[in-house]
């Protein structure tokens, strides 16, 4: 009894440690544009080799400005619409939420990136998958703002790496992003969690052999 | 008793000069033809009602020429009364009791049976002979009733005049009258020795016939009408072996069958189908007679010029074949509908002529004529083909007729045929009329021959003559024409299809299409197209030329219009194409290459060497680009030498690399680096895709090492 609680101990340690899910949090100072009747856009796409699935969600969007409540969508985008939860899947080439906003003072969201690729990497993929988020200062969406990077208009990327980390590259000296936040038990947890539940029922069987 | 066979005119006579005429005569009667197998079972009178009806008028004419010489006669005929004209007590001529060879009683009813018995079969009388037997007998008998009454004196001499006056009156009648002769005793003869009913219309029996033989009885017409309300038919008693038979007997051929189902249209001069359903297939038989072809577009035989188009055959007609059948007139086929051909190119023309299998006679002289028209062709260069008739070909000097002037052979036809074939051919050049002449000649003489069944070309056999002629330069799409006309004897001309043909005198062009430079593997596609005014391009020749040097035929009249060219790493090729075009025209030669490339030297890096990965891409609302990042690292133990391209294969239709470095090979490539990569280095270079349709990005990098 003893080698199989060892040898059970063993098997759960070799699981490959599982990843938390990484959330950021978004605040964008909009007040050098508050009442610009522009446009957000959000996207989560794959790269073009092979990917592995992730998904992104866009939580607690707050805003002194208003949305125009009309908003464009393609692939797998679900939820929503802003500022209701926003879910989107790598599953199809151009997933997108794009809406009419006419900026307030400020903006602020949380980005949640969770699904294999970032959980549990497979170490096989040759693509990662990017977001990015971009203001406009145009209804239509082709004048950037808040950005430096003028000719993609990239206000933030964050890139999902093949080893389930993410990249952060930010243009807007105007949007601040947290650190990372875990929100889910430690893979470390779990094995010990196992580990314990063993423990108790090697306890139990014990007690009732040595009566 | 002895009276009604004797056959004789003595013993006629003899009767007539005495009533004892039963005690004198001993003449030896002859046999009916009652035991031959002309005999009819039911032989008899078709009548036999006394003598009569006469119509009163008759007697009372006869009665007016007795009144004339003998009145008192007249006097005592006034009953009139035709059995007993005479009125007496014992004149009456139904008195007389023959009964030998006949059950008859009476002699006009032993007439009537005389008539209906078959002696002209027997051949022993001819018609007419066995007729005036019958008459004499009646006339015999009719005197003999007289002759008897008078005998016996019951009645006064005037009534015996009468009698004997109409008895000779009944027998001028039946003598003489036409009706008398040639209808009713025709048809009770026939009646009696062909066995035919009596409703049977009766054949045209002459009185002279000596031979009166035994046709089939004749048939009924048809209760229903013709077999079209055309006006055209007539019933024709003899004809179908004596069964009878509607005969077309208008001014137009005759329809292809008797059915009733088809119209004559004259406007086309063609027997059209208007029967219900479709016509028979392939129009059934055609017409009797003429010359017809079968259109199926409208349903119709459609009369053909055979010295015919709805008039009478010519004992000899002719067929010339029309167009479709390739044994008519034929010229050379040339390119496409519009038959194409080189100028300059000589054409070759062949006439055939047949005598056809319905043609009563052979066809003794044959003449073919065929128009040159001197602006189109060159007449110096006309030349004689093949000439030939039945089994025979012969064949001219190739030299040209305007070298030669005539050409004239003989062909022997014996000891097969006892003729011998003069074919003369002539060529006017200032009328441009090319003439071939077969004569059939009788050996003997050396002349044509006289006798009408003889002839070079009997009924189902056919000829053919061929020349050649070379058309003078002339612009893309001049037409050259040509016909042919064919003389049967004394038959009309009849012309053969045109034969019509293109120039064709323009060059066609082509090229070969411009080529990746450099190409990424020594085996590349080249492609090359071409064009052509006229016939259109047939093929390629497909020259190259290596590292500059002179250019070589790499595929020669080549339909195909691409092909992988096999070089080298390192050299530098240049293409160009000729055309010909379907008739022969060659592209005006080339000395510089249309399309030039190099092989490149770079090479492959194998996948165990390097690892190429790539971020997600970020769409772009400004550039309307997919964005990201493509990383290469070499994860190899050696270094890998720069610089680097990834090379796009097998990109996504739509998709296109928006920031290619250029492209090699038809595909397009990034440089990664231009410096080398150690082991465990890594290069990254951005990338930007266009994709307008959302695609799924995906493509398959390979890394070249060395520059392109």
């Amino acid at each position: 009894m003893r080698q199989s609680f060892l040898v059970s101990i063993m098997v759960l340690s070799s699981i490959a440690a599982a990843r938390a899910d990484i959330i950021y949090q978004f605040n964008v100072n909009t007040g050098s544009i508050s009442g610009t009747v522009g446009s957000l856009d959000f996207n989560f796409n794959p790269g073009p080799l092979v990917t592995q699935a992730a998904t992104l969600d866009i939580l607690d969007f707050g805003s002194d400005g208003t949305l125009a409540g009309g908003p464009s969508i393609t692939g797998d985008v679900s939820g929503g619409p802003l500022p209701t939860t926003l879910t989107f899947d790598n599953g199809s080439a151009f997933n997108d939420y794009f809406e009419g906003f006419t900026f307030g003072s400020s903006l602020t969201f949380n980005v949640r990136l969770y699904g294999p690729a970032v959980n549990s990497p497979d170490g096989i993929s040759t693509s990662g998958s990017t977001f990015a988020f971009s203001m406009f200062s145009d209804a239509a969406g082709t004048v950037p703002a808040l950005t430096s990077d003028l000719t993609d208009g990239f206000a933030t990327t964050i890139d999902v790496n093949l080893d389930g980390t993410a990249t952060v590259t930010n243009f807007s000296s105007q949007t601040s992003i947290g650190s990372p936040v875990t929100a889910v038990p430690e893979p470390s947890g779990f094995v010990l969690l196992a580990a314990g539940g063993l423990f108790m029922l090697r306890r139990v069987r014990s007690h009732i052999s040595g009566r | 008793m002895l009276a009604s066979t004797c056959r004789t005119l003595f013993c006629l006579a003899a009767t007539f000069a005495s009533v004892a005429w039963s005690q004198q005569c001993s003449c030896q009667p002859i046999s009916p033809v009652s035991a031959s197998a002309n005999q009819c079972s039911q032989s008899g009178p078709s009548t036999t009602n006394g003598c009569g009806p006469f119509p009163v008028s008759a007697l009372n004419a006869a009665r007016a020429i007795l009144a004339a010489t003998n009145p008192a006669a007249a006097a005592a005929a006034s009953c009139l009364n035709e059995n007993n004209p005479a009125c007496g007590i014992n004149t009456s001529f139904s008195n007389y009791n023959g009964s030998n060879p006949t059950t008859a009683t009476g002699a006009c009813d032993h007439h009537d049976y005389c008539y209906s018995t078959c002696w002209a079969a027997s051949g022993d009388f001819d018609f007419n002979s066995h007729k005036s037997v019958c008459d004499f007998d009646l006339h015999a008998e009719l005197l003999r009733v007289c002759a008897v009454a008078e005998i016996l004196g019951q009645d006064p001499q005037p009534v015996i005049d009468a009698c004997n006056f109409f008895a000779d009156a009944y027998y001028f009648g039946v003598a003489n009258i036409p009706i008398v002769s040639s209808s009713i005793y025709g048809g009770d003869q026939t009646q009696a020795c062909m066995c035919c009913s009596s409703s049977s219309p009766q054949p045209n029996i002459s009185r002279n016939n000596a031979s009166f033989a035994t046709p089939a009885c004749i048939s009924n017409p048809p209760s229903g009408p013709p077999p079209d309300n055309s006006g055209n038919w007539t019933w024709d008693p003899t004809a179908n072996g004596g069964q009878g038979a509607w005969v077309w007997t208008g001014p137009i051929p005759p329809p292809p069958d008797n059915s009733g189902n088809w119209t004559w249209d004259p406007s086309r001069g063609a027997w059209v189908w208007n029967g219900s359903g479709n016509p028979p297939s392939n129009g059934g038989n055609p017409p009797p007679t003429g010359c017809w072809h079968w259109d199926a577009a409208s349903g119709s035989w459609v009369s053909d010029p055979c010295g015919g188009g709805g008039q009478p055959v010519s004992p000899n007609p002719i067929q010339i074949i029309t167009s479709g059948d390739p044994n008519d007139k034929v010229g050379n086929k040339g390119a496409g509908s519009p038959q194409y051909v080189r100028s300059g190119q000589a054409t070759n023309y062949s006439i055939y002529f047949d005598n056809i299998p319905t043609a009563t006679a052979p066809a003794q002289k044959v003449m073919v004529t065929d128009q040159l028209t001197s602006s189109v062709v060159d007449m110096s260069t006309v030349s004689l083909g093949k000439i030939s008739f039945v089994n025979n070909l012969i064949t001219p000097p190739s030299t040209p007729l305007a070298t030669i002037g005539t050409y004239s052979t003989n062909v022997d036809l014996r000891p097969a045929q006892n003729l011998i074939v003069n074919i003369v051919v002539a060529l006017n050049q200032n009328t441009g009329i090319l003439t071939w002449t077969y004569t059939s000649l009788d050996p003997s003489t050396m002349q044509p021959t006289t006798d009408p069944l003889a002839g070079f070309l009997p009924p189902g056999t056919e000829g053919s003559v061929s020349f050649s002629v070379t058309p003078k330069p002339a612009a893309t799409g001049t037409q050259v024409t040509n016909q042919a006309t064919v003389v049967f004897d004394v038959n009309p001309p009849i012309n053969t299809p045109i034969w019509a043909n293109t120039i064709d005198s323009t060059r066609p062009v082509s090229k070969v299409s411009a080529l990746p430079t450099p190409e990424l593997s020594p085996s590349f596609s080249v492609q090359w197209s071409g064009t052509d005014v006229g016939a259109g391009v047939q093929d390629y020749t497909i020259y190259v030329s290596d590292n500059a040097g002179s250019f070589t035929a790499w595929l020669t009249n080549t339909t195909a219009t691409q092909g992988n060219y096999i070089g080298s790493a390192g050299h530098s090729y240049g293409f160009y194409s000729i055309a010909r075009d379907l008739v022969g025209n060659i592209e005006t030669s080339k000395t510089m290459a249309e399309a030039t490339t190099n092989v490149t030297t770079a090479v492959i890096i194998p996948s165990t060497q390097v690892a190429t990965t790539a971020s997600g891409l970020a769409y772009s609302r400004v550039t309307q680009t997919f964005n990201g990042t493509v990383t290469v690292k070499n994860i190899g133990t050696t270094m890998i030498a720069g610089p680097l391209e990834v090379v796009f294969t097998a990109l996504p239709s739509g998709v296109t690399l928006a920031n290619a470095t250029g492209s090699i090979g038809g595909l397009t490539y990034l440089t990664l680096s231009s410096a080398s990569l150690v082991p465990g280095q890594s290069a990254t270079v951005n990338v930007q895709f266009q994709n307008p349709g959302n695609v799924q990005i995906n493509f398959t990098p390979v890394i070249y090492s060395g520059g392109f």
